[in-house]
């Protein structure tokens, strides 16, 4: 799959991952953090809460792998695929832990 | 060595309510004064690359972008002159079918994310449009890119354009109000005509007319 797929793929994964909870009522929709705030304050998430900095930082690790020159591919980019994994487990954890 | 550019609608003429103000930093190293959320930052690196790829972004920077800051007085991008031809239409075409593919299938399957695959629909539309044009040698990088290929267009209802648009902006800005169950199923009823634009200009891309 291309890169730019992946990374959509990635993104699709978390969003479902949030949007599964019945305990929000408004879906996230994006990683952008205008669309993070949005869905941050009409739900009522505290800024500092594990889900939201879990949230930001799988956004900075897509947008860092979004813009990664090809020298630096091969090893960074998989090294930070890895990293986007284990984020996205712990994201499902926190997920189904405080908000199931 | 840092250097800003404005891009986009803003050096193109037609900024509307819809368009944002979009901002290029180009960065050595790490600069803490550029916030991502403003700026679309690229290392001097990167950015050659780009261009000799080819890469539409490219194309469009260096059509339609204005320095508006130089740490060293030079015009980065002018001096980088014109970038290589565009060879990568198929693959990037393809990229943004299966992108549209995949997000179809989503909404279709009922996901509890609408607004960003319908988002992501107006993206591959949009983002097909602009390679597909490129390929032909002309250079369409307007947030309706779609509507202005001629006979080629996309043909669908302004009020159904409409709400892929809102999709997006409020995915990508964050503003906006919800989509109604009603605007859904519309963006749902036109899937069937949008796959028919998407076949019929894959095939001038089989039939290799670009």
């Amino acid at each position: 799959m291309d890169e730019f797929n992946s990374r959509i793929d990635a993104k699709r994964k978390v969003l479902q991952i949030v949007n599964s909870s019945e305990s929000f009522t408004e879906e996230l929709m994006d990683l952008s953090s205008k669309s993070i705030n949005r869905w941050q304050l009409n739900n009522e998430i505290e800024k500092d809460s594990l889900i939201t900095k879990k949230l930001r930082l799988i956004a900075n690790d897509l947008f860092f792998l979004s813009n990664i020159s090809q020298q630096q591919i091969s090893d960074n980019y998989i090294l930070k695929s890895k990293e986007i994994n284990e984020h996205i487990r712990e994201l499902y954890q926190i997920v189904s832990q405080e908000f199931g | 060595m840092n250097h800003v550019y404005v891009f986009g609608s803003l050096v193109r003429g037609d900024y509307d309510n819809y368009s944002d103000i979009d901002l290029l930093a180009l960065v050595s190293s790490y600069n803490e004064k550029y916030d991502i959320n403003k700026f679309s930052i690229y290392s001097y690196e990167r950015i050659k690359e780009l261009w000799n790829q080819g890469n539409p972004f490219a194309w469009h920077l260096s059509i339609e972008s204005k320095l508006v800051y130089s740490s060293d007085g030079k015009d980065f991008i002018a001096e980088l002159g014109t970038p290589s031809d565009y060879k990568n239409a198929v693959h990037d075409c393809n990229k943004f079918l299966t992108l549209y593919l995949d997000s179809k299938r989503s909404l279709l399957n009922n996901t509890n994310s609408v607004v960003f695959e319908i988002s992501n629909i107006f993206l591959a539309i949009r983002n097909f449009s602009t390679c597909f044009a490129l390929s032909k040698g002309e250079n369409i990088f307007s947030r309706d890119s779609s509507k202005l290929l001629g006979k080629n267009s996309l043909n669908i209802s302004e009020s159904t354009y409409d709400i892929l648009v809102r999709a997006r902006i409020l995915s990508t800005r964050g503003t906006g109000e919800i989509l109604s169950g009603t605007e859904i199923q519309k963006v749902k009823t036109s899937l069937p005509h949008i796959d028919s634009w998407f076949n019929s200009l894959n095939m001038e891309i089989d039939n290799g007319r670009i």
